[in-house]
């Protein structure tokens, strides 16, 4: 059976611009995987594509310049390491070599060198038959995906094409959004010239992008929500990153940039640009024409599923899909005003969560169950198999956070002992 | 334009998702009270302008004695969600039309005060506020339940002012359009089914629980040798399915428990109707089963995907 997500208001406002390269900035902060430590001094100088740390997944310069400083970024979602760099006048770039793959261990190795975070999916999915290609993005103002499809038809066959032979993929699926008229055609164009490949249009509404929902109707293998797409054989990539693993056995050059939608109602010429991995947030809103000063809300990501920061100095991750900003609102209510607190009402039991979750879950009961701290009736309900959508918040006609009581009900469930209170 | 907001960025932490839709209970409820306007206009039409002013009474009450025990329970004002509105209008809809104002103010105040805020609010009422006021209403004004005679009625049907469910002589058609003698809003089958119409388009209720509701009603009276048609005309029955059925605080969450409730209360409807002498047979059925929501939400809570 097909899981059914709910419809969101399609607001893209970047699905026909072209992908601008933002200039270089003039200095980046690249992140640094938990697990690496740096290989780089203060003072050193390093060119565009050199390795800064190793661990599990790399980080490369995305410019060339000076290693300014190692710095300790402080956020309230916790802390990580990055490599400061400011740029020079003259980018050069480090002499790379072409990797090599025969076998499906000497691929993986390779896409883990290059810090794409392909790498931990492909090796998660080492044994799959399966691949699909996520093109469906859910989300409200995010398109780089889309722009990806648009613009790097020709990489993404090549991407399939080397990623089905070295790891013995029988089948391809690109899933495209029916909405994205335009992508589906560019998709079909590229499935046409790689090997055992389709395009399936998928209903746009949300979360029809997320892992579980893919498996289920797309590649029609019935899913728990508690098992992984690994587990079912399938990988899932986005097309990002099947065009990235291309260009990188063409040219060598690791993961140093990326696609980002900037957006917002702050943000006066909303656009895709492409992005250094490291960039601080706030260039890429001055590129854009935003105005950060009544700005309130910071999102990196979709609106559903994204995360708020709450400094703009923060560099752009190897995952951050988008950066949106929007204003203080003038007054509650409105649309542009995005979650406005107020409004809140007492659960009116209209049953609107439990039908979009897609998950099959009762948010309703989860919040009732977690004010009481009944810790077996939670455990009946299963919060702990959200796949944090956030479909139940956002067709709440009482304006209950119920995402957030799901979240709280997944810690009380991993502390020990019997019923609070 | 003069914006007077800080110029300085003071960003926030919110937690995902960060855009919410554009749906609120005070629509819903708006969405309700537009459901019952073709009632309150035929029963304008039929009943004549003190049915108007009757339920505009009710409403009025209703708001006041919101507010009032807002203030008094120290509550947030609750007036604005407009649930009070619906209450009172659903509540008038169940009265005869020559119905005394004060006694209506009572009614009013037991279905808000005592029926719903003082079991915790909207949202936390176990009974339907205007189905559990109106009964206790039936049992201590049963003198004032008098039912008068339609204004507009076709000259050969001879109407007693007896309920059609009590005299068993009313054409379909009359009770179709609501020319017999009832309640203000009850009367008129056409007119409910209309709103009913609306609230299913705008999804506000949905169809599991009224379809099986009626069709209990209709297959308990075809197999007992009653008049199923009449049994769902007469009585305020299409009213107690689409408007006291739909009332989602008090009705089973998902569309199993949807539709074990309309079996249930259809069947105890039948139940009290046949074999018993017992009166206002529907209300009683909803609310009984008002009180067996939580043990039918427990029983048909979705399986978690696992």
């Amino acid at each position: 059976m097909k899981i059914f997500g709910i419809f969101l208001d399609r607001e893209k406002n970047t699905e026909n611009g072209l992908t601008i390269a933002l200039p270089t900035p003039e200095r980046v902060a690249v992140p640094l995987p938990k697990d690496g430590t740096a290989e780089v001094r203060a003072g050193q100088w390093v060119l565009t594509g050199s390795r800064l740390c190793g661990g599990s997944l790399p980080a490369h310069a995305s410019v060339s310049g000076k290693v300014e400083e190692i710095k300790e970024f402080d956020t309230d979602d916790g802390s990580f390491t990055a490599v400061v760099i400011k740029a020079d006048e003259n980018q050069k770039d480090a002499a790379v070599r072409v990797p090599r793959a025969d076998d499906r261990e000497s691929f993986i190795n390779a896409v883990r060198e290059s810090g794409c975070p392909a790498a931990e999916k492909i090796s998660a999915a080492a044994d799959a038959d399966m691949l699909i290609v996520n093109g469906v993005e859910s989300e409200q103002y995010v398109t780089s995906e889309n722009r990806c499809m648009l613009d790097d038809g020709k990489l993404i066959t090549a991407g399939i094409a080397l990623i089905s032979r070295l790891m013995g993929i029988e089948k391809t699926v690109i899933a495209v959004a029916s909405d994205c008229e335009e992508a589906v055609d560019a998709m079909e164009k590229t499935a046409a010239d790689a090997p055992k490949c389709e395009v399936v249009k998928v209903r746009p509404d949300h979360p029809a992008g997320a892992d579980m929902v893919l498996v289920n109707n797309v590649a029609g293998r019935p899913i728990k929500a508690n098992e992984t797409a690994a587990e079912k054989k399938v990988m899932i990539l986005l097309p990002s990153e099947v065009a990235f693993i291309a260009s990188y056995f063409e040219t060598g050059m690791p993961f140093i940039k990326r696609r980002v939608t900037v957006d917002g109602d702050l943000v006066k010429t909303p656009c895709v640009v492409e992005a250094p991995i490291g960039t601080p947030l706030k260039d890429l809103f001055a590129f854009a024409d935003g105005n950060l000063l009544p700005a309130e809300k910071l999102v990196i990501g979709g609106l559903m599923t994204g995360r708020c920061v709450t400094d703009p100095e923060l560099p752009l991750g190897k995952c951050d899909s988008a950066a949106l900003i929007f204003m203080k609102p003038l007054e509650s209510g409105g649309k542009g005003s995005l979650k406005v607190v107020g409004g809140q009402t007492n659960c009116i039991r209209c049953g609107r969560c439990a039908k979009a979750c897609p998950a099959g879950l009762m948010p309703m009961r989860i919040e009732k169950a977690v004010k009481k701290r009944k810790r077996t009736e939670l455990r009946r309900l299963r919060p702990d198999l959200c796949i944090g959508c956030g479909s139940c918040t956002y067709v709440c006609p009482a304006k209950r956070e119920l995402k957030d009581a799901v979240d709280k009900a997944k810690t009380i469930l991993d502390r020990k002992g019997g019923d609070e209170e | 334009m003069t914006d007077f907001r800080p110029e300085v960025a003071e960003f926030k932490k919110f937690s995902a998702p960060f855009e919410k839709e554009e749906q609120s209970t005070s629509k819903i409820m708006t969405h309700v009270v537009v459901g019952l306007l073709p009632s309150l206009l035929l029963s304008g039409i039929i009943f004549g302008g003190s049915a108007l002013l009757l339920t505009g009474f009710c409403i009025l009450t209703a708001i006041f004695w919101e507010w009032l025990s807002g203030m008094i329970l120290k509550r947030p004002k609750s007036t604005d969600d407009l649930s009070a509105v619906v209450t009172g209008m659903v509540f008038a809809f169940m009265l005869p039309a020559n119905f005394p104002f004060w006694k209506a103010a009572v009614g009013t105040f037991m279905a808000i005060v005592v029926f719903k805020q003082l079991f915790g609010g909207l949202g936390k009422n176990i009974l339907n506020p205007a189905a559990a006021s109106r009964l206790a209403c039936w049992f201590i004004f049963r003198n004032s339940f008098i039912y008068p005679e339609p204004v507009v009625n076709s000259a050969d049907v001879q109407s007693t002012g007896t309920l059609s469910l009590v005299s068993m002589a009313d054409s379909y058609g009359d009770m179709f359009i609501g020319r017999v003698a009832g309640g203000l809003g009850e009367v008129s089958v056409l007119a409910l089914l209309t709103g009913a119409f609306y609230l299913l388009a705008m999804r506000v209720i949905s169809l599991y629980e009224p379809a099986a509701f009626l069709g209990t009603i209709f297959v308990f009276s075809y197999l007992t040798g009653q008049d199923g048609i009449y049994q769902i005309l007469a009585g305020g029955t299409v009213l107690a399915a689409f408007f006291l059925g739909g009332d989602s605080v008090t009705t089973p969450i998902t569309w199993k428990g949807k539709l074990a409730f309309g079996v249930l209360a259809g069947a105890i409807t039948c139940v009290l109707r046949f074999y018993t002498h017992v009166p206002q047979a529907v209300l009683i059925a909803i609310l009984v089963c008002d009180l067996l929501t939580p043990v039918i939400d427990r029983l048909t809570e979705n399986k978690p995907r696992c």
